[in-house]
């Protein structure tokens, strides 16, 4: 029901930002940037990357806005620029030399110890987390993002990725796995639960 | 099914990368954002409206010409054809006037939506 609501909710403001309204845009954008933000840093690891990739999509995206009557169709149609916009991004980086993975051995070393996680501050913890997320190949990651915290199902997922529903299910499982693995080492009693 | 919706609400998992790992942009880039993207709309609406229009325009004059060479040809009630013409144009003109006059609200938003 709630679900539902959100869905009219989200084609309303559609139709709102298709007629040009300011809150149609400003509704959109504050929907949908947090996650294609965050699938951007995952795929750039780097915060001024990610932005630039976001804009370029979002505008992108908005461009052909007057196409849709959706809004489930217009943020897979979103992500799936981010995507691509982002993979672009990181390999054009590549290609100038410019090293983008923020993993300094330091922190994977940190991944290997057995720490105590009850006793870390929140800012640690997100950081460990980051790390464990980190290990994960590209497109387990990408899929971890979209389906954990961006609550996309299989076919979403598929769509976005341009992959089959069995690969997504494959790439799901194994990242689920080495995820937990990751955390059980950093977590401690506290991942006991997954 | 009803296990699965309630396990996908309960996963610890997701809970704690929802919690954890989801980056949030800054204000003054989402301010940003929300600028660039209204911007980018509004250029390529104004353009494929632009493309429309002139169409419209093209396609408007076409027939009004065959219209006016059929009338010219049939030439109905007996009437000279100078004068049918001279009718239809006084016609269109006030046709024209009243639909500029009565649009003219929806036009001035116009321009403020593409300025």
């Amino acid at each position: 029901m709630l679900f539902g609501k959100t869905r009219e909710d989200e084609n309303y403001y559609l139709n709102k930002a298709i007629l040009g309204e300011r809150k149609g845009f400003e509704y959109l954008i504050a929907r949908y940037q947090k996650l294609a933000y965050t699938l951007a840093v995952k795929i750039c690891k780097n915060k001024e990357d990610a932005e630039e990739v976001v804009q370029d999509a979002f505008m992108k995206a908005f461009r052909a806005l007057a196409d849709f009557r959706s809004a489930a169709k217009f943020s897979t149609w979103l992500y799936k620029i981010v995507y691509y916009t982002a993979l672009t991004k990181k390999s054009s980086r590549r290609m100038d030399g410019i090293e983008l993975d923020e993993d300094s051995e330091s922190e994977i070393y940190l991944l290997d110890e057995k720490k105590e996680f009850n006793g870390l501050v929140q800012a640690d913890r997100k950081r460990y987390i980051n790390l464990a997320l980190n290990t994960l190949g590209e497109e387990e990651r990408v899929v971890i993002t979209l389906h954990y915290l961006g609550e996309k199902s299989t076919s979403e997922i598929a769509e976005i990725l341009d992959i089959g529903k069995s690969a997504v299910k494959m790439r799901l499982v194994r990242g689920r796995q080495k995820l937990e693995q990751s955390l059980k080492g950093l977590l401690g009693t506290e991942i006991n639960e997954l | 099914m009803m296990n699965n919706t309630k396990d996908k609400k309960t996963d610890p998992l997701k809970c704690l990368l929802q919690q954890n790992v989801m980056d949030t942009p800054t204000a003054d880039f989402s301010d940003k954002l929300l600028h660039a993207s209204m911007a980018s709309y509004r250029v390529s609406y104004s353009k494929k409206y632009q493309k429309e229009e002139r169409l419209g325009k093209v396609i408007l004059v076409i027939l009004i010409s065959f219209n006016l060479m059929m009338l010219i040809k049939l030439r109905p009630f007996g009437v000279d054809p100078v004068m049918v013409v001279g009718i239809f144009a006084l016609l269109m003109f006030l046709f024209a006037f009243g639909v500029h006059y009565l649009t003219r609200k929806l036009r001035a938003v116009n321009k403020d939506f593409f300025t």
